[in-house]
């Protein structure tokens, strides 16, 4: 039983920690090319923020389902513990990886792009919600992820 | 305005040899004006076209050197051209033109004119330079020219005054005074003949 | 993926920059202009603007073009985390520092040379003026940086004979040109900047000297290194310069040098054809506007400001010096922008 609960926490693990990183990483290549522009043009804080905050969501993403697990397990709420096969772990563990995955590689991604969304902002500030729009296509994965993830949750049988 | 000589016939005759003498130094300094001023409006065409010239390439140049700045990395072109091994030099020699002594520019110019880089120069530092080193012999032909000009304008000066003194003062008072002093003289001999019939009057 | 991504934020800082770069527009605006004074007033909301204002005299308008040219290579420097590429920007001031003072050194130079030195040494590179000259006069060349002292020892022996400071020129343009080939080759944008940079200036150099009438022997001295064009093919044409050279370009560049040698013969100037190489060569940059992880950005912005300062110091000067606006818009070189 305790190897089925360690299953699925390692689950909840990768599922908030790989979409953290990737959101980490994200923001970061977006948040410094951010302050590149800033450095020179303050004005620009609105819009670069939006494109800044955007791979921010992988993260919110991983967070959430790792907090559905929980309280499907009863870790938190103050229910009662359920108790868990191994095999039940298993499933647990795996239905966490979509959005493990996808939101590591899709905010690692949709940080660059965002980054290169922030020289568009710089040099053609009309063009600011395109840029929008192809960081956000990045996005859709990050989403699939969490939707597959999050169905597969509600499908294991406690 | 009649000069201040005894009037007597040896008078006479000395003031006819000046006016002779001054007659034809008038002449003479009028002939000589005469070529001075022909040269002179001559020179002065020729200066006016070379200066026309020498300026207009000047110009072309300047421009090129302007351009060949403008796309120079930084200010290095004041650097760069004041080392060269051009050495040019002027000598002067006299020839003579009538009494005026004019100065002959002769202009020797050896060693390599552009002495930079093309790495970091423009072509049209070429052309500016060539502009000016061709330039620099008409330059300095203008510069003779111009002084010719000067010294001729300076002798037809002297010459004119000369001519003028000749004309309208030194002749027309060796003329007065002839003609004052052949009056004189017929005078006092009406005077003698006059004088001499009263004597013999008396004496009759 | 090749990605740098030290230079995200760098990257992010030249953008916007970048977008204060002067337009086409505004250039042929500035043309067209009637005065050097409009010129000036025309620059005034742009990055110009704050320092042109303090100008009391147009015709001091080259002291601020200088201080914004060093500005962007202290710039370049502060965000590069590649010193040894971005160093060759400065490398480029204290080799001409360097020539002048070998220059001075090695001919018979007759003018006040304490004074004409402090005049004519430039700021900005990486050894200051001042300690240069006193490293060269104590003959302390060791202390001066690995980049600078090798070309110091060559001129020393290849010049004990010969005294044309034009060779000075060209053994330190050759040095420069090597330098920059190692420290640009690795980078493939660079690279093909600097390949069409030496081509065609070994092109138009070549042309040049063949209305010099210069001789094989200087051209081999003459031509720099690191272009694709061999200096074979050079030397194969040097009978007949203009015509069998352009019969053995590479297409690439067979177009404009043909556009420039027409120009040439019928105006007897190089400006076209430097017009042309100038922007060809900034063309090889054209891909670092996509870049949003590299050094390339900061590199292009540096040579794109370098142009810019170009334009405004021909466009001011040829307005003070009373140039017809077609000649100003024709030299034009095209903005980055």
């Amino acid at each position: 039983m305790e190897v089925g609960l360690g299953l699925a926490i390692i689950g909840i693990a990768l599922a908030v920690g790989l979409a953290g990183a990737g959101s980490a990483l994200g923001i970061g290549y977006a948040a410094s090319a951010a302050n590149g522009v800033i450095s020179e043009d303050p004005s620009k804080f609105g819009s670069l923020f939006i494109l800044v905050a955007l791979p921010g969501t992988q993260g919110i993403y991983g967070f959430l389902v790792g907090v559905m697990v929980m309280m499907q397990l009863g870790l938190i709420g103050g229910g009662e513990m359920v108790a868990i096969s191994v095999g039940t772990g298993w499933q647990i563990l795996g239905a966490c990886l979509p959005v493990g995955i996808a939101g590591l590689a899709s905010g690692a991604h949709q940080g660059r792009v965002s980054a290169a969304g922030a020289a568009v902002v710089a040099k053609q500030p009309e063009d600011f919600f395109k840029a929008v729009i192809m960081s956000a296509m990045v996005e859709t994965y990050a989403v699939l992820g969490l939707l597959v993830s999050i169905l597969l949750i509600f499908a294991i049988q406690l | 305005m009649r000069l201040n000589v005894s009037p007597n016939r040896m008078e006479v005759l000395r003031l006819r040899k000046r006016l002779l003498l001054a007659r034809r130094g008038h002449k003479l300094l009028r002939d000589k004006q005469e070529e001075l001023m022909r040269r002179f409006l001559e020179l002065v065409v020729e200066n006016k076209n070379l200066r026309d010239d020498v300026e207009e390439r000047l110009r072309k140049g300047y421009q090129n050197l302007l351009f060949a700045r403008a796309m120079m990395f930084a200010d290095t072109i004041e650097s760069l051209l004041s080392f060269t091994t051009r050495k040019a030099d002027v000598t002067v020699s006299l020839t003579p033109l009538m009494n005026l002594r004019l100065p002959q520019l002769h202009l020797s110019q050896e060693g390599e004119v552009s002495c930079y880089g093309f790495a970091e120069t423009s072509g049209e530092l070429d052309a500016a330079i060539s502009v000016f080193s061709e330039t620099l012999p008409l330059m300095v032909k203008l510069s003779q020219i111009e002084r010719w000009i000067e010294l001729m304008a300076q002798e037809i000066e002297t010459t004119r005054r000369r001519v003028n003194a000749l004309e309208y003062i030194l002749i027309p008072s060796l003329d007065e005074t002839i003609r004052y002093i052949t009056m004189k003289l017929s005078e006092r001999e009406r005077g003698d003949i006059t004088r001499l019939m009263k004597v013999k009057e008396i004496v009759r | 993926m090749n990605d740098d991504t030290r230079y995200t934020c760098a990257v992010g800082k030249i953008r916007a920059l970048e977008a204060r770069l002067i337009r086409k527009e505004k250039f042929i605006q500035m043309c067209d202009a009637d005065s050097a004074e409009d010129v000036l007033e025309l620059l005034s909301d742009t990055d110009y603007g704050s320092s042109l204002s303090e100008l009391k005299n147009a015709g001091d308008f080259e002291d601020i073009l200088k201080s914004e040219m060093r500005d962007v290579i202290n710039l370049t420097s502060f965000l590069s985390n590649d010193p040894e590429l971005t160093d060759v920007f400065r490398l480029k001031i204290d080799f001409n520092n360097l020539k002048l003072l070998l220059k001075i050194k090695h001919s018979s130079f007759v003018e006040d040379t304490t004074k004409f030195i402090d005049r004519h040494l430039m700021e900005g590179g990486l050894v200051p003026p001042e300690r240069l000259k006193k490293l060269f006069e104590s003959d302390s060349i060791g202390e001066l940086p690995v980049e600078l002292s090798p070309v110091i020892r060559k001129i020393k022996e290849e010049f004990k004979e010969n005294n044309a400071p034009q060779l000075i020129d060209i053994i330190i343009d050759n040095e420069l040109f090597s330098l920059l080939k190692e420290r640009m080759g690795e980078n493939y944008l660079l690279e093909r900047y600097l390949q069409r940079l030496i081509d065609l200036l070994n092109i138009k150099n070549f042309l040049r000297a063949g209305n010099l009438g210069k001789k094989k022997d200087f051209l081999e001295k003459m031509l720099l290194p690191g272009g694709r064009l061999e200096k074979k093919l050079f030397l194969a044409s040097i009978d007949d310069r203009e015509g069998s050279l352009s019969s053995r370009l590479p297409l690439e560049y067979e177009g404009l040098i043909s556009r420039g040698i027409k120009y040439y013969r019928e105006n007897n100037s190089w400006k076209e054809l430097e017009r042309l190489s100038d922007d060809y060569v900034l063309g090889a940059l054209e891909p670092a506007k996509l870049i949003a992880f590299g050094i390339e950005p900061l590199i292009t912005y540096l040579l794109a400001k370098e142009s810019e300062i170009k334009n405004i110091r021909m466009i001011i000067a040829g307005k003070l010096n009373r140039m017809p606006a077609e000649l100003l818009r024709a030299t034009l070189r095209e903005p980055y922008a």
